[in-house]
Order: C-alpha cells, then structure tokens, then sequence
C-alpha cells in the first residue's frame, strides 16, 4: 500500500464533499483527480485509463435518446393518458402511475422518469384535495424499484453491468424475478398503511364533477403543445431497436454503450435535430461525475486499497457465500440510504471482485446482491437516490414540503421489505447454484 | 357528500378554466363532466336528489359567477325535479338527456354568434386581442380558413399560460401574430384598426365581466377610435348587477428584493359597456344606440 496515503484522503475528502453536498458532485470529483496530477500521484494517461468509456457511452445514448423522445412529447401523452384512465379514483392513481413509473424507470434512467410522472402526479391529487405527500414518496420508490430491475434502470447497474460485463438479458432474467414481487409488496404496503387515502369516490357526485373538471384542466396544459408525431415515430422505433439490440447483445457482440451511442446518432441524423440545443438537455455533470470518481477509485485499486478493503473488512466476515452475500447485500443497500449509491458502487466493484477471487460465488450471485443492495438501498433516505432528492425538489416547487423523517417514515420501512425479499432470493438462489 | 373544500376546489377549477378557455367553453365542459360524473356515479338510495342539489348548488356559486352555466343549472334543476324520486337508472337517463339538450343550445348559441361575429373580419384587419375567447377564436379560425380573409393579430402578451394558449391556437389557423407587452399597446394604436374580446357575464347596469386587463386595453382603443368588439352570447346576461358577479379577489405576500407588500389581484375587470362600440350576439349585431335597449329586453325577460 505505498504511496496510498494521498490517494486515500483525496477520496474521503471527496466523498465527504459529495455526501454533504458542499459543492457540485461533477467539481468534487474532478477537483480530486486534479489535485491527484498535480501532486504527480497519477499521470495523465494512467488516469484517461481508468476511465470506463462502456458507462460513459451508455450513459450518454440513453440520455441523448431520452432527451429527443421527451421533446416529442411522448412522455407528456402518457402520463395525461394514465391520468383519465384512474378517473380519479386514489388507488388507481397510486397503482397505475406505480405501473408507469416501474416500466418507465426500467428502460430510462429514474431521475427522468420522476420528472415525466411526478409534475402530473401533484396537479392530480393536490386538484383532488388529496394529499400528494404519499404519492410523491411512493413515485419515487418505486422508480428506485423499478430501475433496480434493467442493466439500464439506474446507475449502479449500468456500472457493475459495463465494468463486469454482464448482458442486459442477464440482468433482467436475474433481477426480474426479484423486483416484481419488491413492486408488489411495496404497494401493498403503500396501501395498507394508507388506507384511509384511497377510499373510491364514485358515490359522492361532487367529487367526480371536480376529477372530470381536473382532467380536463390537466389535458389543457399538459398537452396544449404540439405532439410530433413524426418526430415521435422515430424516436420511439430507435429505443425499440436499442431495446432489441440489447436483449439480443450474446449475439450481435455489440455492447450496450456501443448500441445507445450507435441509437442516439442515428436519431440525431433522422430527426435533423438542433444538435446544440439537444446537448444542452444532456447531464453533463453526472458524466463527469462518472469520469473522475472512476479514476479516483483507478489510482486507490492500483494502490492497494481496495485489495486492504477487501481482506481486512469484507473478507474478515470469512468464505461463507451465504454470509458474504447477505453481508454484501446489507452493507450495500444501508450504505446507499446515506451516501450517493454511485462512488459506493464503483469502489465496491473492484472489492467484490477480490471477494470472487478468494471464494466463488456462481451465478453472479454476489454481483446482484450488490445491485439489489445499491439499487434498492437508495430508498432507505431521502439522500440515498437522486430520484429522491428530484422528486422532493419538485413537490417543493408545487408548495408540497417533506421532511427528510416524513421520506423516511415510509420509505425506510419499503426498504427493509425489499432487502428481505431480495435476501430471501439471493439465499434460494445460492441454494440451488451451489 | 360536498364539504368546504370539495366547494373550493370545484370553484377553483370553474374559474381557472374560464380563465383559460373563455366562458362559452367552460361552461361546456362543465355540462360534459357533469354527464361524464353522473355516469360515473353510483349513489347511495335517498341521496340522489341532495347530491344533485349541492353539486348545482355549488356551480352557482363560484366566484365569479359563472352566468351561462348557471342559467343553464337553474334550467337544469327545473327540468329534473319532478324526476328525482324515480329509480336511479331513469333519474341518469334523465339527467343526461337534459344535459346534452342544454349542450345543445348553448352550441347553437355560439354558432350563431361565429357567424355573426366571421361579418366582422375584413381583409386587412389588424385586431388587438389579449385574451383566448373560445368564441373569438373559432371565428377567427373559420376567417382564416374557410373565408381566406387576410388578417393580423397582435397579441398583447400578459399571464404565460393564457398567451401560449392565444398563441397556439392562432398559430394553429395560420393566422399572422406579433407579440407585444400588454403595456406597449400604444406603439400599435397606428396600426390596429378593431379589438375583440370576450366577456364572462353582462350585466343589467350596463357592465361587461371580462378577463384582467380587458377594461385597460378597451379604454385605450376606445379613446383612439379603434372599435372595440364584444361578442357575448344572451346566456351570460345577468340580470344582477355588476357588484354581485363575486369576482374573485386575492391577497398575496409578496417579497421582493428587501421590499414586503401585500399584493391584491382579480380575477375579472368590470368595463363599463360606453367603452364597447359593438356588442355581437347570436341575435345580432348592436352598436352603442342599440345595445342598451337589447340588453335591458334580454335581462328583464330573464326577470319575467
């Protein structure tokens, strides 16, 4: 571990940045890796690479794709479509946009998700009288949730997706199972808890006569700008293709970075596009985010680090696979509740790869325990996931104030449930691989 | 059944789409979701009549007063009380089959004032608009489309929402647009030669309820000679007076800079009807001379 003293402060210093949030993530990051040039701890072309160019391509198409599609206004005709078909009724409007907001967030990225689904979400129960509080909250839950389930749903898998190389089909063929049953309990326990919230209205008149004046309201000024439906067309038959060519990668060899960048320029020629107001839509802090915490995480791996990481906290627990899935699962999904589930998933890659070295675990068991873990830890605290923190921001903007306790009342709770279900996957799936 | 709140709420949204899309479209949705909501219901025995009661009871009282629609919940309410007693299946039938009659009238009233109201477009106007009136609208569109006339508009920018919508919807007819602040008018007295504008309600004492600014902007044109256009249809004269048409009034803090006030805004201007040169109805066209007697008539046949 020579030579690790400098790198191991720049990256507390870093992370404590990030997690008290004193400056922008993107600067911190990067700030880090500068100070680790200029000290000569690192060259130049070691850093450039560190950097994974699988997360960042990825990354970059589906934002690009994401971008074009939201500008034909795609996502604005679904969710006022999803709005008149809960005509209003409190449990409809929990389960349909829920359902909307699982699938959204499976093959998008959660904090666009929430940005489609909340907005219409607070105008349709704040109209009604209802609280939109819990609505807000189980949104974004269950975006966390849903994203959980894709290579492509949420950061975390994006990362151990590229920088292990596991497909897209064995993401969704392992994970799947384990998510649908997390949505389900989890909205079951939104409603059980909630009861009182979701009583029908189809008997009180006047309640209905507002809902069809509210819905009316919502069309005009969700939908009052023009829907292109070429432009629509095109965007929509690349993301399909996207989504074909990932489901089908064991057999193209095209990788999922490859694919979206290959789907995002396609749909910039096809749809002639303002490029530069295109790229401005892109999130280019979080690509530079990616950037320098990758290579922070580069400079601790080649220092020895991780490698001490490993051996002396995770490998201290001992070569049980049982107990170092449960371990790797726990830690991860805590952890993430109250730090950025992203710097943890990228300095727990080249741990858990350590861990695989010394005891094997088949079926890539203890890669979906870290993904459960990162994924659906994300909801333990209003901080833990950027759909969180976006979500809450927007119900803030329509005079809906959450505390950080009142997120977590109901989402710590949803939490635990899940990492149950998913501890109890992991164990039966470890049963039967071993 | 209705407390404080489901009232407010429902008076919020009646208002805020009188605001959006004009009176005569309002009250249009306002009868559809009523049709759509008494289909959707499925009451409780022996509360059919107290639900009807309170639902019109509150779309009677909004603030402000919607006047087609109440005009047309009183024929409503007339219609359908020897009716409540009956099954539930009938008393629905019912209700909705008098609903779609009432929606039927007020169409016809408003085709008839587009008609009316297409007279009034010449090649070469330039018309001063600050507000999307459904009914000026449609006659605008069906100018542009179906009559080719060559027109221009020149729209005075004021709350987004209802500029986007003025916007979109002239876009949309292909009709020439220039956006100006609604205080910049004057620079445009030269050019413009009609305005047009819709109003919520007209009044026994000779006053139009019409969207914020419109008393302004009339005021304005008025003094420069440019005619001002009102186009109303007979079932928002009221016969009330202008001070009971509720118009809705709010106080907000507001802090700006180092500077903390109470701000106070409207929902709706009162213009006074010697600022209107002429007032477009589905039964005519009537000029200051007219316009009065046409209105009293209207008013105190309402009384009768």
């Amino acid at each position: 571990m020579q030579g690790a003293l400098i790198p191991v402060i720049v990256f507390l210093v870093v992370y404590a940045l990030i997690s008290l949030e004193i400056v922008n993530k993107a600067v911190a990051a990067l700030l880090g890796v500068m100070v680790l040039l200029t000290l000569r701890v690192v060259s130049e072309h070691q850093a450039i690479e560190f950097i994974d160019f699988e997360t960042i391509m990825l990354l970059l198409g589906m934002m690009s794709i994401v971008a074009i599609l939201r500008k034909s206004g795609f996502f604005t005709i679904i969710s006022v479509k999803i709005a008149e078909l809960t005509k209003g009724s409190p449990l409809k409007i929990l389960v349909l946009f829920s359902v909307v907001t699982a699938v959204l967030s499976a093959f998008l990225d959660n904090v666009t998700t929430v940005l489609i689904i909340i907005p219409i979400v607070i105008e349709l129960t704040a109209g009604m009288g209802l609280n939109p509080k819990i609505y807000v909250i189980s949104q974004a839950v269950i975006s966390n949730i849903g994203g959980t389930a894709t290579l492509i749903g949420d950061p975390p898998n994006i990362i151990i997706g590229s920088k292990v190389g596991l497909t897209f089909n064995q993401f969704i063929f392992n994970l799947a199972p384990v998510v649908i049953p997390c949505f389900v309990v989890g909205l079951l326990f939104i409603w059980m808890t909630n009861r009182s919230q979701f009583k029908p209205i189809d008997t009180n008149l006047g309640k209905l006569f507002s809902v069809q004046m509210l819905l009316a309201k919502i069309r005009h000024e969700f939908l009052s700008t023009q829907i292109d439906r070429v432009f629509l067309i095109k965007g929509l038959s690349c993301l399909v293709v996207a989504i074909l060519l990932f489901v089908t990668q064991t057999v193209t060899k095209l990788s999922p970075g490859v694919v979206a960048m290959l789907m995002a320029m396609i749909l910039f020629v096809i749809t002639r596009v303002d490029v530069e107001h295109m790229l401005e839509e892109i999130e280019w802090s979080t690509l530079l985010f990616f950037t320098g915490l990758f290579i922070l995480v580069g400079v601790l791996e080649e220092k020895g680090v991780i490698e001490w990481i490993a051996h002396n906290i995770f490998l201290r627990v001992g070569d049980d696979p049982y107990v170092l899935v449960m371990v790797v699962l726990w830690v991860s999904g805590i952890v993430s509740g109250f730090l950025d589930n992203i710097p943890f998933t990228i300095t727990m890659i080249p741990i858990v790869h350590l861990i695989l070295e010394t005891t094997p675990i088949p079926n890539n068991i203890l890669w979906w325990a870290l993904s459960l873990g990162a994924c659906l830890g994300g909801n333990f605290t209003m901080i833990g996931a950027s759909a969180n923190i976006v979500a809450v921001g927007m119900a803030k903007r329509s005079r809906v104030d959450i505390t950080f306790m009142e997120f977590m009342k109901f989402s710590a709770l949803v939490t635990i449930i899940t990492l149950l279900i998913s501890s109890v996957y992991l164990m039966l799936y470890l049963k039967l691989s071993l | 059944m209705m407390n404080e709140q489901d009232r407010n709420i429902l008076c919020r949204l009646i208002r805020d789409h009188e605001d959006l899309i004009g009176s005569s479209r309002a009250t249009m949705l306002a009868l559809q979701s009523f049709i759509n909501s008494i289909e959707a219901l499925k009451p409780t025995p022996g509360q059919v009549r107290q639900q009807y009661m309170e639902l019109a009871d509150a779309i009677k009282n909004t603030r402000p007063k919607i006047v087609p629609l109440i005009h047309l919940i009183e024929t409503f309410e007339t219609e359908m009380e020897p009716h409540f007693e009956g099954d539930w299946d009938e008393v629905r039938v019912k209700a909705v089959e008098t609903l779609r009659g009432l929606t039927a009238t007020l169409k016809d009233k408003v085709g008839s004032i587009i008609q009316w109201g297409v007279s009034c477009i010449e090649d070469g106007d330039v018309l001063v608009m600050h507000t999307a009136s459904g009914d000026v609208m449609n006659m605008i569109a069906l100018a542009k489309e179906v009559m080719a006339r060559k027109i221009k508009v020149i729209v005075l920018k004021q709350d987004f929402l209802k500029t986007k919508s003025l916007i979109n919807a002239l876009k949309q007819s292909r009709v020439e647009v220039e956006v100006v602040p609604e205080f910049s008018l004057s620079h445009y007295i030269g050019q413009a030669n009609k305005m047009f504008t819709g109003a919520l309600s007209i009044t026994h004492d000779l006053k139009a309820i019409c969207a914020v600014g419109t008393a302004n902007i009339a005021s304005l044109c008025h003094f420069h000679k440019i005619p001002v256009y009102l186009f109303a249809n007979t079932l928002k004269f009221s016969h009330g007076l202008s001070e009971d048409q509720k118009i809705h009034e709010k106080r907000m803090s507001q802090v700006e800079g180092s500077c903390n006030y109470v701000l106070t805004t409207y929902s709706h201007d009162m213009v006074d009807l010697h600022m209107v040169d002429y007032l477009v109805t589905e039964e005519g066209i009537f000029n200051q001379d007219t316009m009065a007697d046409h209105i009293t008539n209207i008013c105190e046949g309402k009384l009768r």
